[in-house]
């Protein structure tokens, strides 16, 4: 957004910033700027090639740029105020996305720490109790405890996975930075 | 010592996975130096770049043309950035200045640089107000680099902290929980249980290493030093239990 608006401001029309940003280095928004002008060779219009990203986009934030530049092509508007507004309410949300990553990631060593021990002790006690009792102990069905020990390796993999998913916070809440 | 590295070996034979991680965790650890070093050049001339805007964008405030502006830059400069730049300029006097300003972009290998090569080309070539373009680039990517510096610092702590939680206190407590509750059963020492707790350590230990190496953005990196920190918790575990076996005799 602070690029193409760089390029705007610099006077370079909007298909040609596009085409600058379409050549690389922009992730998926490169990618589709560079399809939007192959259509646009192929004959397409551009508020149309724009309208189809703006539905299939899944992103508030993408949505709302596609929308600007929309915007600019069917009506004209002041597509330089308008990103300037957009890129500084972007940051700020940013920032605000970074604040609340930090937050929520401070508890996930000792969160991971807790599913990491308590597995192995829960499941690791029952695992051995077989081994410490003798096979006559009136009192423990061993048939039903051996049965649960067996289950040890198992649940300590489907342990490791639940891990995995408290981890993948780490992944999801990522503000991009 | 000959004797310290004995044991080590007995216990590293105990378990086939942990036979197979040694030699790779080695291996890997070698691999993931580059990536620290390459990582903090990277770093360094990110961290330079809003200056160098600052400094073009004064200099052609003060009337120097863009070529005048980024040879006085590399000229002050005594770090990678003001090295790096100076090739560039250098490789100008051949080529064209368009295709030195790449050429800099690529030596640095940062997306983020050749992200504001790539605009300047652009803005030299549509003849724009270079003087305004770079500085509001310069504060736009020192705002950045503040937000990058604030994660790594606040993120830093809390992954070495995953790290050393699960890759290391955790082995030893079950190492030590389970070398003083089995002590007495015939056949528990190194029988199944202790292999599953070895793959345990592994996979957690490389599941912890993932997600310490995304909380500070750099998962691929991260990822190399698993094997290391797998068959360092594996090793912990099982001296643990050793010991604690030992110990009670």
């Amino acid at each position: 957004m602070r690029a193409l608006q760089v390029l705007v401001g610099s006077g370079i029309g909007l298909e040609t910033s596009m085409h600058i940003i379409g050549r690389g280095g922009y992730g998926v928004i490169s990618d589709d700027f560079a399809t939007i002008l192959t259509n646009l060779g192929r004959g397409a219009r551009l508020e149309e090639e724009l309208a189809k990203i703006h539905t299939r986009s899944k992103s508030t934030s993408y949505r709302r740029f596609i929308n600007t530049l929309r915007n600019n092509v069917a009506n004209d508007t002041d597509l330089l105020r308008s990103l300037e507004q957009q890129a500084e309410r972007e940051e700020e949300e940013r920032n605000e996305k970074m604040k609340e990553y930090i937050e929520v990631l401070s508890g996930l060593p000792t969160l991971m720490l807790t599913f990491g021990m308590l597995a192995p002790i829960i499941f690791g006690s029952v695992a051995v109790i077989p081994l410490m009792m003798s096979a006559d102990n009136p009192f423990i069905d061993m048939g039903t405890l051996s049965t649960a020990a067996g289950c040890f390796g198992p649940s300590l993999i489907l342990s490791v996975i639940a891990m995995a998913f408290v981890g993948m916070r780490a992944h999801t809440q990522d503000p991009g930075v | 010592m000959k004797l310290i590295l004995w044991d080590f070996y007995e216990d590293l034979s105990l378990s086939f996975i942990l036979v197979l991680l040694v030699p790779i965790a080695i291996a890997c650890s070698a691999g993931a130096i580059p990536g620290i070093i390459e990582h903090r050049r990277r770093r360094r001339l990110e961290e330079a770049l809003p200056e160098i805007l600052e400094a073009m964008s004064n200099s052609v405030g003060a009337g120097l043309g863009i070529e005048q502006a980024l040879h006085e830059v590399s000229s002050t400069r005594r770090d990678e950035t003001g090295v790096l730049m100076a090739q560039a300029m250098k490789r100008a006097k051949a080529t064209t200045f368009n295709a030195a300003l790449a050429e800099y972009a690529l030596l640095t290998r940062s997306v983020m640089i050749q992200r504001v090569m790539n605009l300047l080309s652009a803005a030299i070539e549509q003849n724009a107000p270079l003087q305004e373009v770079t500085n509001s680039m310069s504060v736009e990517y020192d705002r950045l680099n503040k937000l990058v510096n604030m994660r790594e610092k606040e993120m830093t702590g809390q992954s070495f902290l995953l790290i050393m939680l699960m890759c290391l206190l955790l082995p030893v407590i079950m190492g030590f929980m389970f070398g003083a509750f089995a002590t007495g059963a015939g056949g528990a020492y190194f029988g199944n249980i202790h292999g599953w707790m070895i793959t345990f350590h592994i996979l957690a230990s490389a599941v912890c290493v993932g997600v310490s190496g995304r909380m500070l953005g750099r998962m691929k990196q991260a990822l190399w030093w698993a094997p290391f920190w797998g068959a360092l918790s594996s090793l912990a575990y099982i001296e643990t239990f050793a010991g604690v076996l030992a110990g009670l005799g």
